[in-house]
């Protein structure tokens, strides 16, 4: 019987030892190569089918009875946030049709949408669907979605909508 | 004789050592990427620039639409004919002068005008080159109809994603239509009574108000249409300026 591969690692323990080392070591480095080109990806963009979303919820049309002669006009949603940072009137209008429209599409299971609608100078909304059990964590920014518009005094509006556990 | 040494020997294991050390240095900083996220990444590409022109595009709708309200709000005082600019009137006589608007007086000035409120608020929208887009307008029933003369495009990777820019503003009525028969109802008058006070009086129709500003008419048309998001009337003022006029009576 031929014993001598067995005998020749038994007699050879730091032949055997270094074999060990040098496993570790390939395998470390193999997982490292693995995790740096991963983020050397190609793909410059992560896919958020949210986007649309957003831009389906500021062309949303609304009706609103914009100099109070009992007759209503149709705007779109990006109107209205424009017409609610001039005069806060339209300000419950604007937060019942939001929570309304975004009820509708929620984004995982359990989780709803935030927004944030704020221009240079003040937040004009904050709808954060309460109570909260968690957020999403800030680095996950793909998942945080927004857009501008432009307000007719010129000051940029940023609306900014995320997944929030409800 | 039994060769106790085995396989490996100390020259043996440094030279592997070292070779695999180096080829996995050579894989870590090289640029080439997992299979995996290659699969999909062209398609991600393209839908990634077709959202951020949608974007775009609509960050110009919404300009086009403020702008085109801009332009109404001060279509008094921006308007100009070859007869002078006095304060926020247009003028449209200057002594024996006349300087009614034709056509393409009008769509000059619009454009003009509307180009200049539309390039203050796409400037402002620093993403992509959108402030660099001029317009030209069409009037309708039911608006403004802009498209642009060049394409917007935007280059991602290996995409480049080219859109022609246009946008509709509603209104509920034709903008060069109502402004070009309050000038010709104007012209109409003026030609029959030129200076003539009470034959202005005489003739003028229903939302004509004429002010007699010593050689000055000021002559105020209501138009009885509204624009924009507060409903705000348009109302156009024309100035007549006889003072250089030998025949003024």
């Amino acid at each position: 019987m031929n014993k001598k591969g067995l005998e020749s690692l038994m007699l050879d323990p730091y032949g055997f030892i270094t074999l060990a080392i040098l496993l570790v070591i390939f395998l470390l480095l193999m997982y490292l190569a693995g995790t740096v080109n991963a983020n050397k990806s190609n793909v410059d963009n992560v896919i958020v089918p949210a986007e649309i979303l957003l831009l389906n919820y500021l062309r949303t049309d609304v009706e609103v009875d914009l100099n109070n002669d009992k007759v209503v006009e149709s705007v779109n949603m990006a109107d209205l946030i424009v017409m609610s940072f001039g005069n806060e009137d339209y300000n419950k209008k604007l937060k019942d049709t939001t929570k309304n429209i975004l009820s509708k599409a929620k984004p995982y299971g359990e989780w709803g949408w935030r927004i944030i609608i704020k221009n240079e100078d003040k937040i004009l909304l904050n709808l954060v669907e309460s109570p909260t059990r968690g957020d999403i964590p800030r680095s996950h920014k793909e998942l945080f979605i927004n857009a501008t518009i432009p307000s007719d005094n010129n000051k940029i509006i940023s609306i900014i909508m995320y997944p929030g556990y409800l | 004789m039994i060769n106790n040494k085995g396989f490996f020997t100390i020259p043996l294991v440094v030279f592997m050592l070292i070779f695999i050390g180096f080829t996995s240095y050579l894989f870590i900083i090289s640029d080439k990427t997992s299979n995996y996220v290659h699969i999909g990444g062209t398609a991600s590409n393209i839908f990634s620039a077709y959202q951020e022109t949608e974007k775009a595009l609509f960050f110009i709708d919404k300009s086009a639409d403020y702008s085109v309200y801009k332009t109404l709000r001060n279509i008094n005082l921006d308007f100009k004919t070859n007869c002078g600019k006095k304060d926020n009137y247009i003028i449209l006589v200057l002594g024996e002068q006349t300087c009614f608007f034709e056509g393409d007086l009008f769509n000059n000035n619009f454009n003009s005008i509307f180009n200049n409120y539309l390039l203050d608020y796409t400037a402002s929208y620093d993403k992509m080159g959108i402030s660099k887009l001029a317009y030209t307008s069409e009037f309708s029933d039911y608006g403004v109809i802009g498209r642009s003369k060049e394409l917007l495009i935007l280059n991602r990777s290996n995409i480049t994603y080219s859109v022609e820019p246009s946008f509709k503003v509603k209104l509920d009525f034709n903008i060069k239509e109502v402004f070009l028969d309050a000038n010709n109802k104007l012209k109409e008058i003026y030609l029959s009574c030129k200076s003539d006070k009470n034959c202005w009086e005489d003739k003028k129709t229903e939302g004509i108000i004429v002010q007699d500003n010593g050689k000055l008419f000021i002559i105020e048309v209501d138009t009885e249409h509204r624009f924009g998001l507060y409903d705000e009337k348009l109302v156009l003022r024309f100035g007549l300026n006889f003072e250089t006029n030998p025949l003024f009576r």
